[in-house]
């Protein structure tokens, strides 16, 4: 950062300056110009090593607590934010309005998440459907009447069909990043696999 | 601090710069040393650098940059002739309004308006 180093500015006591001098452009970031930050930086490292020449004379070796003694001197680097500002925040300029790519990712998060919880809704429900097929079979049974049992194994197939896919395909659309759309998924592929099932079933028995 | 003080002083450190500035060029930490001295203003590098670049960028000061004996190039400032008639015209300015507050705050003149 200097126009002209100090010789005997050893690397670790130059770093030390400049970590100063960064705070203060930090501080300056954003209320000021660019060309303003370097000048008004340049003033600051200027006067670090006149301090410097002053306490150790022409040609002396700075140690750590000479740097130390000579930064402390210094206005510290919040003495740069404008006079009133509470904090940096407040004294940050407003932040300009959200391009489409910053706001692209968060709509997509917001729509990850209910994707995994509509997913999780339907493989409940098409799991839960598959209940209505061992009742079938009783009820079937009870009355001696295949028609009983067909009529609550079609609706009870068909929404677990229906669940089961868009179970599926919302898990696999919300990229499985919810722990709701794992289980979604796994429940939506359990329906299909009991869908697949009772098709070849009920296949056999017409066959 | 209080923040009417902190507002006062904010707009006289670039009255009290351009005046220090027009009694000669001078670098940077040696404007804060001759402003230093002066009662209420209270002022330090810290202030005083960014109006130094501020008012460098607008044109009413002139740079000369001359090799320090200790670290980068010292910053000479100068008036520029638009930097004189700004401060000409905020001396103009502060007279009329230090006048009249002064006329203001003077008890003998509070007395004669209640008499």
């Amino acid at each position: 950062m200097s126009v002209v180093d100090m010789p005997n500015l050893a690397p670790a006591l130059q770093s030390l300056v400049d970590a100063r001098l960064d705070a203060i452009d930090q501080m300056l970031l954003g209320q000021v110009s660019r060309q303003e930050r370097l000048d008004v930086v340049g003033e600051v490292e200027g006067r670090i090593h006149e301090l410097l020449r002053e306490r150790l004379g022409a040609g002396g070796e700075p140690s750590r607590d000479d740097v130390l003694a000579v930064l402390a001197r210094l206005d510290p680097p919040e003495a740069y934010l404008p006079e009133g500002a509470p904090s940096m925040e407040a004294s940050a300029p407003p932040r300009a309005p959200r391009t489409a790519r910053e706001v692209a990712p968060q709509a997509s998060a917001t729509d990850s998440v209910s994707f995994a919880r509509l997913s999780l809704a339907l493989g409940t429900i098409a799991l839960a459907t598959a209940f209505m097929i061992p009742l079938g079979f009783a009820v079937g049974l009870r009355f001696d009447s295949e028609l009983v049992a067909f009529a609550f194994w079609v609706p009870a197939l068909t929404c677990m069909l229906v669940c089961g896919l868009a179970s599926v395909a919302l898990a696999l659309r919300s990229r499985l990043k919810n722990p709701g759309a794992i289980i979604g998924l796994v429940s939506g592929c359990v329906s299909l696999l009991l869908v697949f099932v009772m098709a070849l079933w009920l296949a056999t028995l017409f066959v | 601090m209080s923040p009417w003080e902190t507002q006062l002083r904010k707009g006289l450190v670039e009255l009290a710069v351009l005046a220090t500035i027009a009694r000669g060029e001078a670098y940077g930490y040696g404007i804060v040393e001759r402003l230093r001295g002066l009662d209420g203003l209270q002022l330090t590098e810290s202030t005083v650098y960014p109006v130094l670049a501020r008012l460098a960028r607008e044109g009413f000061l002139a740079i000369r940059m001359e090799p320090s004996p200790a670290g980068p190039n010292r910053r000479y400032y100068r008036l520029t002739a638009e930097g004189t008639r700004r401060l000409d015209a905020m001396t103009g300015s502060w007279r009329t309004v230090s006048k009249s507050l002064s006329t203001l705050l003077d008890p003998k003149e509070r007395e004669n308006e209640r008499g």
